[in-house]
């Protein structure tokens, strides 16, 4: 199986949670995904099909039940910095520090001084469009900066893969549409490989290279992936965008027509 | 690159932006504190008049002292310098043992937050002693300490303790999963975890705790200097008692009370200032 696409592979991945009193809920069962050095990946579902759980296992926070997930060969276990998380909203920064503070935290951790820490810092923000912000704390920031020192708290860390868990979910829509079109841009820049979450189809063409559908859950699994050729950047007025719309668009609706003839039988 | 338009500050609650108030700003903010000031005073005046007229329904000061009867103790005791150093006879009880009932509080309180194992041994006994007033304890203290300030310290820890354990509990329940995450992905060790994030996250419930705990502190110094003191606040109003001298014991009451409130507001005013950043969200 190792194909040019296996610098991120899941292979036969199970995953299950036990709640109390209902026994164990399928979340995953049987993903395969093979992802290339330097791909922007983007894992593309209905509500509770379990993307955020494939991106939570690569990044090491869970273990699957079954199967082997790889970074480059080698099986994840634990989280490290070669695999640094975008969360979804801003609960994951650290309100006590200021922005610049809150980009340095992986070089403290690793022992940085402090001087090259803040230049490195401060090269990163200009790069996100913070210049002249680091000052701030988080809660002086607007939802879409708080989101760009997230960027740049993993950017500074040189991780070679980036894994983005709905990182722009929680913005409006203009704010979400500049921020798409600068990650387009930096992931060019800096190569790194991306497994992006998101549930919005327009975000997800903006954005791949490929575009994984997941099966609705539980017990999901890869339904289709559909390669993106697009040049970019990309906009969303373009007619091969509205045809590839059109055509996820399609394969997606299945999957939730199938939610909620279940949970119409369920009720 | 560049600043998009998306860049709308959010919720500014700055404070620390060192922009020089204008001279408008600090018209406005004179004004308010003024008007504060009015009102504390209005307060003052009515809660004082209240007092003087529900002291002339009785028909002996010795019963219920008014303003101006408690007013002239006050005085006597100060000229003779006995309030000044009751005041401080009980602040450093207070103090010594608040600070000491904080430190060992926050540190168990962290560790039985951070470690299942150490909150599942300590919950029990936590959940069951603090239940037991401070003041049921006096004459065990008193046959383990004895008679000198050991006792008297021993009773406000006791009193501080508790409260600041269960918020620093709560302040390690707090911590965003995310926050943990993110900095386990940024290859922070389990330590480093706890000293950079869990701690820092957990202590505004911490400070909040300790406020409390302070509020505790002040009304069980009454009860810890019934342990054979000879000063404090607490002493002056257990021992007037013995002499029928009323005056004196609102004088001791009223001096907690202000000595208290003012504590209170220092408290409040270093976390607001030096603190300030850990109460962010």
């Amino acid at each position: 199986m190792a194909s040019a696409h296996s610098y991120i592979s899941f292979r036969g991945v199970d995953f299950q949670y036990t709640s109390q009193g209902k026994g164990p809920t399928w979340i995953l069962k049987d993903l395969n995904l093979e992802i290339a050095r330097g791909e922007f990946y983007v894992l593309l579902g209905p509500s509770g099909c379990g993307k955020t759980t494939a991106l939570t296992l690569l990044a090491g926070f869970e273990h699957q039940a079954a199967g082997a997930i790889s970074v480059d060969g080698r099986p994840v276990t634990k989280p490290g910095v070669d695999r640094v998380v975008i969360f979804q909203g801003d609960d994951s920064l650290y309100g006590w520090l200021t922005a610049q503070e809150n980009v340095e935290f992986g070089l403290k951790m690793a022992g940085m001084p402090a001087g090259e820490r803040r230049d490195k810092a401060l090269r990163q923000l200009e790069f996100v469009g913070l210049k002249g912000q680091g000052h701030k704390f988080p809660s002086q920031l607007s939802g879409g900066m708080k989101q760009r020192i997230q960027i740049a708290r993993a950017l500074v860390c040189d991780s070679p893969i980036l894994l983005m868990d709905e990182p722009f979910a929680a913005l409006d829509a203009q704010t979400r549409a500049v921020l798409q079109d600068e990650l387009t841009a930096i992931q060019r820049k800096i190569e790194s490989t991306v497994l992006f979450i998101t549930h919005d189809i327009g975000e997800a063409i903006i954005l791949a290279d490929r575009i994984g559908i997941m099966r609705s859950g539980p017990a999901s699994s890869l339904k289709e992936e559909i390669k993106i050729d697009l040049p970019r950047p990309r906009r969303r007025g373009d007619p091969a965008f509205g045809a590839l719309y059109d055509r996820i668009h399609a394969t997606l609706s299945e999957e939730v027509d199938k939610v909620m003839r279940r949970e119409q039988a369920a009720a | 690159m560049t600043l998009a338009a998306e860049d709308r500050p959010g919720r500014v609650t700055a404070v620390r932006q060192g922009q020089p108030p204008s001279s408008r700003r600090w018209l406005t903010q004179s004004r308010a504190a003024f008007s504060l000031i009015c009102r504390y005073a209005i307060a003052a005046a009515a809660i004082t008049g209240a007092w003087y007229v529900a002291s002339e329904q009785f028909d002996s000061p010795i019963l219920f002292p008014g303003p101006l009867k408690t007013l002239d103790k006050a005085i006597e005791l100060v000229s003779e310098g006995r309030l000044q150093a009751d005041i401080l006879a009980s602040l450093q009880r207070i103090f010594a043992g608040f600070l000491i009932g904080s430190l060992v509080g926050s540190v168990i309180g962290l560790a039985m937050g951070s470690f299942r194992l150490v909150a599942d041994v300590l919950q029990p006994l936590v959940n069951f002693v603090r239940f037991i007033a401070p003041i049921a304890w006096i004459g065990t203290v008193m046959v383990w300490f004895g008679l000198g300030e050991i006792s008297k310290v021993a009773l406000i820890i006791y009193a501080t303790v508790f409260v600041v354990m269960l918020s620093a509990i709560a302040g390690v329940a707090s911590v965003h999963r995310n926050k943990i995450r993110a900095a386990q992905c940024l290859g922070s060790t389990p330590r480093q975890i706890f000293v950079w994030v869990t701690f820092p996250a957990a202590l505004s419930f911490i400070l909040t705790g300790m406020r409390m705990a302070m509020m505790n502190a002040f009304m069980t110094v009454v009860s810890a200097e019934m342990i054979a003191a000879e000063s404090g606040l607490g002493y002056l109003i257990y021992n007037s008692r013995q002499w029928m001298e009323t005056d004196a014991i609102f004088v001791g009451m009223l001096t907690l009370g202000v000595v208290g409130l003012l504590t209170d507001r220092l408290f409040v005013l270093l976390t607001r200032t030096a603190l300030r950043r850990f109460s962010l969200q």
